[in-house]
């Protein structure tokens, strides 16, 4: 299967046109991008957009892509930072038809196509499912059928991401899992616990299974997980992470 | 340690600050593969720990010691590079 390097297009800024909005969950929503002139990108990549005052101040954040490449719009997944400088006007503010600048596809590093094989254990905290569910995305678009296994961890229940899509996704050698850290309503049958040794064996994280790994979350998230993978006996350099911070958005 | 590398708190990774870099060597730096010249340890460019302060430190995730250290200026940005680095040449 032939492997696909990113193409190698000069990054400019571009204006993108908001095509539509989706709310995702109490604080967060995917905002679908007509992007002209965009050069195409593989799952995990992400944009960077820039915001630019009248007075000439500008806010610069990246946000993971969410949706496939064979996708005709580009969808990105924003989750409000309360005290950020850009995340609120992207989730509360932009609307259908507005305009924003942004480049991209960036970054090779935290990417992954049918090419690249599995098993796939992908580990997520909090929106750091985004670049994860491109990829779940584009095997499904692919018909790959690489084995993938997908747990999410989040606070609590309104705060995850995709939970329909996903339940609609879990067949055809796609589980997902969940563990919600803080409260869990009644009947809930997933985790409530922080992420765990025993958790990432039963997600068939077995170094023995020789599985690709990808954990993207916060910066906390993502220490404790690869701290956790390199105790079962995971060689780090065959785990690839992605950090964002709190003060990101 | 340089005084103004870790003041701001946690650190993230070379993924974050992959469109600055992607202007100073217009090709993608998280794919760069570096050895530290301290540990030894072979890594890409995104998997290095990343401080930003009033620039950018990247550090070695194995030992923590210097791998790049980016200065934005007015109208230049200043790299300094340590360790081995090498970049995959493709055709286009």
């Amino acid at each position: 299967m032939e492997r696909l390097a990113p193409r190698k297009t000069p990054l400019v800024w571009r204006v993108a046109t908001v095509r539509d909005v989706r709310t995702e969950s109490a604080t967060a929503r995917t905002i679908v991008f007509d992007v002209p002139d965009w050069p195409g990108h593989l799952p995990g990549q992400h944009v960077d957009i820039r915001l630019t005052a009248e007075d000439g101040y500008e806010a610069q954040r990246s946000y993971s892509i969410a949706s496939p490449p064979a996708d005709h719009a580009l969808e990105l997944t924003v989750e409000l930072i309360d005290t950020g400088e850009v995340s609120p006007y992207l989730v509360e503010e932009l609307q259908r038809g507005d305009q924003i600048e942004l480049r991209g596809p960036i970054g090779g590093y935290f990417t992954w196509q049918p090419a690249d094989g599995g098993p796939l254990v992908l580990l997520a905290g909090g929106s750091g499912l985004v670049p994860l569910m491109a990829m779940l995305r584009h095997r499904d678009a692919s018909g790959a059928t690489v084995p993938v296994s997908l747990l999410v961890s989040a606070r609590a229940l309104p705060a995850l991401l995709y939970r329909d899509e996903l339940s609609c996704r879990a067949r055809d050698g796609v589980e997902v899992s969940y563990t919600l850290t803080r409260e869990a309503p009644s009947g809930w049958t997933g985790w409530n616990r922080r992420v765990d040794a025993e958790m990432l064996r039963a997600v068939g994280a077995d170094p023995q299974r020789r599985p690709l790994v990808y954990v993207c979350g916060p910066t906390g998230f993502v220490e404790h997980v690869a701290e956790l993978l390199v105790g079962l006996g995971h060689d780090p350099h065959a785990i690839k992470t992605e950090r964002f911070g709190p003060s990101g958005g | 340690m340089d005084p103004t590398d870790e003041h701001e708190g946690e650190h993230l990774d070379g993924n974050g600050v992959a469109g600055i870099l992607q202007q100073v060597f217009a090709a993608d730096f998280t794919t760069f593969q570096r050895v530290c010249q301290s540990c030894g340890d072979r890594n890409m460019g995104g998997a290095l720990r990343s401080y930003l302060g009033a620039g950018i430190v990247l550090r070695c995730a194995n030992c923590g010691d210097v791998a790049m250290r980016v200065s934005p200026r007015d109208r230049e940005i200043v790299v300094e590079m340590r360790g081995v680095w090498s970049v995959a040449i493709t055709s286009s």
